[in-house]
């Protein structure tokens, strides 16, 4: 599968991709780092996330484990980690953003956060 | 769980847990547990890191987003919508499978093509005659308001008898639930073409009357108050004389023609779907004179009238009831016996041909219930076949909508086939049944297969293949591949249901079928046993013309005169062998009065009591033997029959029979009165009865009167000829045209014209139920034949152990033979059961038989079991033909 066939990502996908890429992480961690990195807001909610999540698992971004057991409430919860696709696909898709910002700087000027 | 946001929590989680029924259930399973816990801490926590209104917040916003993702979810499951959709290419790519795999199977493929093609487009057709003679609108608006009144004379027991201008005017005065009423009286105009004078039909109308019809004229205008005030010769003219006999001149309006020798000034012409009365070409203003306006007797008006706005019909009805009944008690001399009877006009017009259009609907819907079981029928063998291809895809992982697609696509192709050729096979239909239709059809000509038609047939082979194709389709994509390797790859006959549906299914629509024979031998056999019938005249080589003199000679010995001459000059020409003339002629729209009332005469008296009515005409004294009507005894006709000499009449055999039973009436007296004071007559002849209505209707009691002895104007000329009689027409009228050039001639054909006409209408309806039970049987025969086919090759490795085991072919075609001829049984009894209780419904076509004759049922039992029996016998000795060795090595 060519990396490039999924770009460019919606937003709660590349927010996942982040996430996942290099450790598993479960839903809910997901959702406070992306919320930290905005500052307040997610930018997504929680249905529109698993949702996110199991299509991507479909085309073979991210995979899925159980943990093991080890929550307050006893339950296995479910950890999400990108495959090596997944991770080709964020680099892609980080390339693309690069140079979309590069060519903004350009025009609208330098103003970063 | 304590802390703050707790009741938040507990309240988003339990309404999620109400949405998350709504997703699909692989979801659920998958995430559902997650999703909700996730909530619960999102909640809990906001709560307490931020403030109570972050929870709730963040609680609306993820339930709204659980409501939101329901549909998506569901689209996502069943689209696959994968990153790439399926893109235009991939869709192309699927219909060329699709399409590849129905060529593989042509047999199949064509098959259902056929079938279809043949229910859809005569129902087609037929609906496309019943849209435009029953469902499309009247040409007048607001249709259902225009009512025609008549008379009801209650002591002639007559509903709907012709209207008497004094009772016109009452009823109109009187009642106050119309909005308009006028009169119309039957007319004819002279005409000159360049053949000579002609005669139009033509109605005198009174002033109320376009008011009342309310339609807006093609071109010009239509009659205003002037042009009755002040009797200028104005008239409308329709559209069909517009075009026929003006050219279809656009200045014709206010130009001037020439009608009865004077100039009329034409005001308008109406449009083409205005054809009221029926035929009519010219309407001409009619007002009356004052001794008119008193007449109650002489009743041959016409009158129509629309209904106030908002009045029902039984009001109206009430009006006029009531209105009657003070004309009864006011005229106790004319009208007490008369009241008055509103029709609403489409009841008239469309009345007559409803139950007959209505009966080929049926039979057509009939046809296509075939069509469809027996698709159906194919699918599910289809199938069959394919259930273990569609497991080893299942197994491979397509999902339920990859194995569904293809299926869809295929009855998609299949009915796009079967719109396509429906529609080619419409339009040819179309045109052929409206060129048989009988001329008591209205409005055919203006039937046509238009766009609400063309989506019909579409539609319905997109539904059709739809609900035959989708449940087995559907049944298929539940597919269980270990079921299906368990079985073995041939064993699929399918289950025993699916054996039984077939069987099922082919049984339906052999009984169907035989309904459709039924019906259709019926209306063939009456329609062979009335041309069959004698109608007591003859009809071949005979020309008839008719006149009406009236204008020419006004006077009764001027008209014996011009018979008496033109008569002899006729019977001179080149050709003919015998002249006669008449009123009335057999079969024929009567344009003269055509009963007469008489009292037989004992002891030069009429007797008390015994008034009767009979059919009557004036005629000459070679009529009956140029109509072959046969004299049975005394004398007929003679020059001598004179107006200064004795009184004679000449009766038919009915009537001898009824009144003079057992003996010969010659010599016996009557007291006639036909069209003019009763007077007294002798019975000299007794000549053959004829069917003067209508072939199936029995002869009545009929009396001939000399056309010298009581004149009138009313002259139909028939000729016995020895050449074909179109040729003499022309002949005939030009010698009659030297007698007067001023003559203007009115039907003029050969007698065999009228004998063709009178049964069209019968023939119309045997024709298409022949058409019907045709395709029904030949479909019908192509279910059992395939279905037979289908069950021995599912079955060859049975019948190869039966025949290595011994079992001769013959007892393998005997066994297959004997297995569908009992469902042949089952399939036709059931039929024959159906058909007793439908066929009642021809009852108005038959004639001569009753709707459950014996002989016809048995016929088509028996031809519709030996078709099917042939149809079983090729694969029953398919069977029997099976190599054993051959069979056993499957797989």
């Amino acid at each position: 599968m060519d990396p490039e066939s999924f770009i460019p990502l919606r937003s709660v996908e590349v927010d996942i991709l982040i996430a996942v890429a290099d450790r598993p992480t479960h839903g809910y961690a997901i959702l406070k780092e992306a919320e930290g990195r905005r500052g307040g807001h997610p930018g997504f909610e929680i249905p529109t996330l698993y949702r996110a999540l199991r299509r991507m698992r479909e085309e073979g971004l991210v995979r899925s484990l159980r943990g093991d057991g080890d929550e307050p409430d006893g339950r296995r919860r479910q950890y999400w980690q990108a495959t090596a696709l997944g991770q080709e696909v964020l680099a892609a898709e980080i390339a693309r953003l690069e140079t979309v910002v590069a060519a903004g700087r350009r025009v609208a000027g330098g103003a970063s956060a | 769980m304590r802390g703050p946001g707790r009741a938040v929590a507990a309240c988003a989680v339990a309404t999620a847990r109400l949405i998350l029924p709504l997703y699909p259930p692989e979801f659920r399973r998958d995430v559902g547990s997650e999703l909700v816990a996730d909530l619960r801490w999102g909640i809990t926590d906001r709560a307490g890191s931020r403030s109570r209104r972050h929870a709730v917040v963040f609680a609306a916003r993820n339930v709204a987003a659980l409501v939101a993702g329901i549909v998506p979810e569901w689209r996502r499951r069943v689209g696959r919508d994968r990153r790439t959709r399926r893109d235009f290419g991939d869709w192309v790519r699927e219909v060329r499978l699709a399409a590849r795999g129905l060529a593989r199977d042509r047999a199949f493929s064509i098959t259902v093509v056929v079938t279809l093609t043949l229910g859809i487009a005569m129902t087609t057709a037929v609906f496309s005659v019943v849209d435009g003679v029953l469902l499309r609108p009247l040409a007048y608006p607001e249709a259902d308001d225009v009512v025609m009144i008549w008379q009801h004379d209650r002591e002639l027991g007559l509903d709907r008898d012709a209207v008497a201008v004094g009772n016109y005017l009452d009823w109109r005065d009187r009642t106050s639930t119309f909005e308009g009423m006028a009169a119309l009286e039957p007319w004819g105009l002279e005409f000159l073409t360049d053949n000579g004078p002609e005669e139009i039909d033509a109605f005198r109308v009174t002033e109320d009357f376009f008011r009342v019809m309310r339609t807006a004229p093609h071109l010009g205008r239509t009659l205003t108050p002037e042009d009755f005030d002040l009797q200028t010769a104005t008239v409308v003219v329709s559209y069909a004389f517009w075009q026929e006999r003006l050219g279809a001149d656009p200045q014709a309006p206010g130009s001037t023609i020439r009608l009865d020798e004077a100039p009329v000034v034409v005001a308008g012409v109406m449009p083409p779907e205005f054809d009221f009365p029926r035929g009519n070409a010219i309407w001409i203003p009619r007002t009356f004179s004052e001794g008119e306006r008193q007449n109650r007797v002489a009743n041959y008006y016409d009158v129509v009238a629309r209904l106030a706005p908002g009045t029902a019909l039984e009001a109206a009805q009430a009006d006029l009831d009531r209105a009657a009944s003070q004309m009864s008690a006011e005229y106790p001399a004319t009208n007490e016996s008369i009241g008055a009877n509103a029709v609403p006009l489409p009841e008239l017009v469309l009345g007559p041909v409803r139950s007959g259009l209505l009966l080929l609907l049926a039979c057509s819907g009939l046809l296509l219930a075939i069509a469809c079981t027996n698709v159906a029928s194919l699918v599910i063998a289809r199938t069959n076949d394919r259930l273990s291809q569609l497991g080893m895809r299942s197994a491979m992982g397509a999902g339920r909508s990859d194995l569904v697609l293809p299926q869809v696509l295929e009855c998609v192709l299949l009915s796009l086939g079967a719109a396509v050729l429906s529609s080619v096979l419409v339009t040819w239909t179309l045109g052929g049944l409206k060129s048989i239709a009988p001329a008591t059809l209205p409005r055919v000509a203006e039937v046509s297969a238009d766009v609400r038609v063309w989506m019909f047939a579409l539609v319905s082979a997109f539904a059709i293949s739809l609900l035959v194709g989708l449940p087995a389709t559907l049944r298929a994509s539940r597919v269980d591949l270990t079921e299906l390797l368990k079985g073995g790859s041939r064993r699929s006959t399918g289950s025993k249901g699916e054996r039984a549906r077939r069987e099922g299914l082919v049984a339906v629509q052999l009984a169907m079928a035989l309904v459709l024979v039924t019906a259709a031998t019926l209306t063939a056999r009456s329609v062979l046993a009335i041309s069959a019938l004698d109608p007591g005249y003859r009809t071949d080589n005979v020309a008839i013309v008719s006149s009406q003199i009236w204008r020419q000679y006004g006077t009764p010995p001027a008209q014996i005169a011009f018979v008496r001459e033109s008569v002899e000059r006729l019977r001179a020409l080149p050709g003919v062998r015998e002249v006669g003339t008449t009123s009335g002629l057999p079969l024929a729209e009567q344009a003269f009065a055509d009963e007469a009332t008489f009292w037989v005469e004992r002891d030069g008296a009429p007797v008390e009591g015994r008034e009767s009515s009979a059919g009557a005409a004036t005629v000459s004294p070679g009529y009956f033997d140029a109509l072959g009507i046969p004299l049975v005894s005394g004398r007929r006709f003679v020059d001598a029959d004179a107006p200064d000499a004795a009184r004679v009449v000449i009766v038919n055999e009915e009537l001898a029979r009824r009144h003079w039973p057992g003996t010969d009436p010659i010599g016996e007296r009557v007291n006639v009165s036909f069209a003019s004071a009763p007077v007294s007559a002798e019975v000299v002849g007794v000549v053959g009865d004829v069917r003067h209505g209508a072939l199936d209707q029995d002869p009545r009691p009929r009396l001939y009167i000399p056309h010298a002895q009581s004149p009138n104007g009313a002259i139909i000329f028939a000729a016995r000829t020895s050449v074909d009689p179109e040729t003499l027409i022309e002949a005939m009228k030009q010698e009659l045209w030297s007698v007067n050039a001023g003559l203007s001639m009115g039907a003029s054909h050969a007698f065999s014209e009228l004998r063709a006409g009178a049964e069209r209408e019968r023939q119309f309806y045997a024709l298409l139920l022949a058409a019907f039970a045709i395709a029904a049987l030949s479909i019908a025969a192509v279910g059992v034949y395939g279905l037979g086919a289908y069950t021995v090759a599912r079955q060859r490795p049975e019948i190869g152990i039966m025949l290595a085991l011994g079992a001769t072919p013959r007892r393998i075609a005997r066994l297959y033979l004997g297995r569908h001829g009992r469902l042949l049984m089952l399939g036709l009894g059931l039929g024959l059961v159906i058909a007793l209780g439908l066929t009642r419904f021809l009852r108005g076509l038959l004639y001569g038989l009753s709707p459950t004759d014996p002989l016809t049922l048995g016929l088509s039992f028996f031809g519709l079991g030996l078709i099917g029996l042939l149809a079983t016998y090729v694969p029953a000795r398919r069977a029997s033909r099976i190599d054993p060795t051959d069979a056993l090595r499957t797989d």
